[in-house]
């Protein structure tokens, strides 16, 4: 069964606009080979490295498989750690890290069903000439990594074009007063 | 379809969206990369009935951008994702055990969602009985229901 939908809006509208500032961005690179044995890198259960708010992965010509995250600092140091303990030499991985960067993420109604929405967010950023480190958008979210500082100026860009919604003003407890 | 061309060209990413907008294309995934600031690289999906559109769009490409067309595709999309990395790094070690082509991967707070080749679906399929518990009452793996937005009013 298919359903056509038809938008009328000056905006398009979000569930809300989140961003973390100071992040680094994390991208290691190894032989595809090694995603069977993913699970010994990335030995997370337990560890601190439990919570990553994005993280994209791409394979490049068949040939080495790429990991982009945006960690936090002690969660970086702590991947850094584990690399150095579970990582051999054979496994031939590079490791890059630039930070600090800043993430933003939105999510709004059927994103994953319309077009133009990775337009606007794009366009946004090039109107504003913001460098973009990273970015996914999967199913109905968008996530972008922009040099740390401009996360701010990244917000006021996106929001020309996406309607953040504001939290609603507190209404009176309807009390009878003398 | 994948794209590749120098970070100085920043507005790249913006064009190759515009184009696909003008055209009422949807894209159901979409990444983009910066390595060290040397390359750029942009990695979307669209409809196979958009195939031959994405192939003009490449062949329009302005010079230093190199394209590269992968057909057929399917997003298979895990949840609950739920902020950890244990559901990403189950998926991926299913992947990497079976051999199972890889396009990409994008997570977001709910969710793992793959790109891989749509003519080993059954086989991924049966990778995921095999290595992963499903609820009996699951939703049906591919949504009987299509969203597809217009922009006339009928």
């Amino acid at each position: 069964m298919e359903v056509i939908a038809v938008y009328r809006e000056s905006k398009i509208k979000t569930y809300g606009l989140n961003r973390m500032d100071g992040l680094s961005l994390v991208t290691l690179s190894a032989p595809v080979a090694l995603l069977a044995r993913i699970e010994q890198l990335f030995d997370l259960r337990g560890s601190e490295l439990e919570t990553a708010p994005l993280i994209a992965v791409q394979v490049d010509a068949g040939a080495r498989i790429t990991f982009s995250l945006c960690l936090e600092a002690r969660e970086t140091d702590e991947l850094r750690r584990r690399l150095a303990q579970s990582a051999t030499d054979e496994w031939n991985i590079e490791v890059n890290v630039i930070e600090p960067v800043d993430l933003l993420w939105f999510h709004g109604p059927h994103f994953g069903d319309r077009y133009g929405i990775a337009e606007a967010a794009y366009g946004s950023l090039s109107s504003g000439s913001i460098p973009l480190l990273l970015s996914a958008c999967s199913v109905s979210s968008i996530y972008l990594v922009v040099p740390g500082g401009s996360g701010a100026k990244v917000v006021e860009l996106l929001s020309e074009r996406f309607e953040v919604p504001a939290l609603a003003p507190e209404r009176d407890s309807g009390k009878a007063t003398e | 379809m994948e794209f590749r061309f120098p970070s100085s060209a920043c507005a790249t990413t913006s064009e190759i969206c515009d184009k696909l907008t003008r055209n009422e294309v949807n894209v159901s995934f979409f990444m983009t990369r910066s390595d060290k600031g040397a390359m750029s690289s942009v990695s979307f999906c669209v409809d196979r009935t958009h195939s031959r559109l994405v192939a003009e769009i490449m062949k329009r490409a302005p010079a230093g951008v190199a394209g590269k067309l992968t057909s057929p595709v399917a997003l298979i999309t895990f949840y609950p994702r739920r902020k950890g990395l244990g559901l990403l790094g189950a998926v991926l070690a299913m992947w990497g055990m079976k051999k199972l082509p890889l396009y990409g991967v994008a997570t977001s707070l709910s969710s793992v969602s793959c790109a891989t080749d749509d003519t080993r679906v059954e086989e991924i399929l049966s990778a995921i009985d095999e290595h992963m518990k499903l609820p009996s009452n699951h939703t049906p793996f591919v949504s009987p229901l299509k969203v597809t937005q217009s922009s006339l009013m009928k």
